[in-house]
């Protein structure tokens, strides 16, 4: 029987929250949630599916900058989320532990998201090297899961 | 300023999707909003919650508002636990004017004590010179001089020895004694006290004196009898100044 999409992505977001937090995470858990997923199942819902492998992944692999630039990346991504909201003042360095429900909605700028893990808000060229990291394991792992070439789009030839 | 969205577009837009509001049909009470904020529920619940108020927008007002507040109080009661105790507040208040201690430091200084000198001896060679031209014996005036600067030197030595004593007071924490209050007091022309079962240093300095702040004086007048930190020994006989006839 085909689960609910909305239930799953509620499930991947406990996930999200976990990274967000760094905390680590098992692709075994992220694989079994996969598992359950329909054939059927909306391309959004497998892009959300293999994204979330893809950072699990690369947060038990990767060393530790490229485990700090994901976790700024995803802070980044998921504060562009919602209805834009910030404290009159705020401090980004104060976002040590936040989650998902801390940094919805507080549209970080990208040295703010860098400065939320202790690093370097200069350094623009993180995202850049991140991003190519977890754009190759979105498509190595697109294929090992789906056994079909990975969408354009995740291959950044669109 | 510099972008870093350039090609990251698939990347911002799933995630657009995974936060994306999602019509829930629970919603959390304020008991768990509160000890989320707290910080006082396990991992799981929390992520669970996170997940829940990132995709809801009316929780996560409720959420935001309880933050606010949470961290407007944090910061009273931080700002509150900075202000000073009691006893630095006085201390702090009083800090400007000069303790009594600082006023008999001054006035034990070298140069003080070598102006009294001075003076007495002044005093004493006009004297030495004066008497002798108005009163007979000579002799008699020399020993009337030869008194005199014993009594200088006995003065010297007992501003010595309050020197060296006064160092050995606590600090008092209400030091309020002024210029006025010592004199006046005749401190040379003393008179016994003995001393009862409840008195303190403090409490004798308020019922014969009437002021409470001069009790480290009647304690260096009387030194011999204790320490200053302890009252005086019941049925010892202390010493204490007389006020003058006219104050």
């Amino acid at each position: 029987m085909a689960l609910d999409p909305a239930m799953l992505r509620e499930d991947r977001l406990l996930f999200w929250d976990r990274l967000l937090r760094g905390e680590r995470v098992d692709p075994a858990e992220c694989r079994e949630l996969i598992a359950r997923l329909a054939h059927d199942v909306p391309p959004e819902e497998k892009s959300g599916c293999i994204l979330l492998l893809a950072s699990v992944c690369l947060a038990r692999e990767g060393n530790r900058a490229m485990r700090r630039n994901l976790r700024a990346a995803l802070r980044y991504w998921f504060s562009h989320s919602g209805t834009k909201e910030r404290p009159e003042t705020f401090d980004p360095r104060e976002l040590q532990d936040g989650g998902l429900e801390t940094v919805a909605g507080l549209y970080l700028s990208w040295p703010e998201a860098m400065l939320s893990v202790d690093g370097n808000p200069d350094d623009y060229t993180a995202m850049k090297r991140l991003e190519r990291r977890l754009r190759a394991k979105c498509v190595e792992e697109w294929e090992r899961q789906f056994n079909t070439p990975a969408p354009d789009e995740i291959r950044e030839r669109r | 300023m510099r972008s870093v969205e350039g090609d990251s577009s698939f990347f911002s837009r799933t995630i657009a999707h995974e936060a994306s509001p999602i019509q829930h049909e629970e919603h959390p009470d304020l008991d768990l909003l509160l000890a989320s904020l707290e910080g006082d529920i396990v991992p799981e619940l929390q992520s669970k919650l996170s997940a829940h108020i990132a995709t809801c927008e009316g929780c996560r007002a409720k959420w935001r508002k309880l933050a606010d507040s949470l961290h407007q109080a944090t910061q009273t009661q931080m700002s509150r636990s900075r202000a000073p105790t009691f006893d630095v507040y006085l201390r702090e208040r009083i800090a400007p004017r000069s303790t009594w201690v600082e006023w008999l430091r001054s006035l034990f200084e070298v140069r003080t004590v070598a102006f009294v000198a001075a003076s007495a001896a002044a005093v004493a060679l006009v004297l030495a010179v004066a008497v002798p031209l108005v009163r007979q014996p000579v002799v008699r005036t020399s020993q009337q001089i030869e008194t005199l600067d014993e009594r200088v030197a006995n003065l010297q030595n007992r501003l010595d020895v309050l020197t060296q004593y006064s160092d050995s007071i606590p600090y008092p924490v209400s030091s309020g004694i002024t210029v006025a209050d010592l004199m006046a007091y005749d401190w040379q022309t003393l008179v016994p006290y003995v001393v009862q079962p409840t008195d303190s240093w403090e409490g004798i300095a308020e019922q014969r004196l009437g002021n409470a702040d001069l009790w480290p004086l009647i304690w260096l007048l009387n030194r011999d009898v204790g320490p200053s930190d302890a009252p005086p020994p019941w049925g010892t006989s202390i010493w204490l100044p007389t006020p003058w006839p006219d104050s």
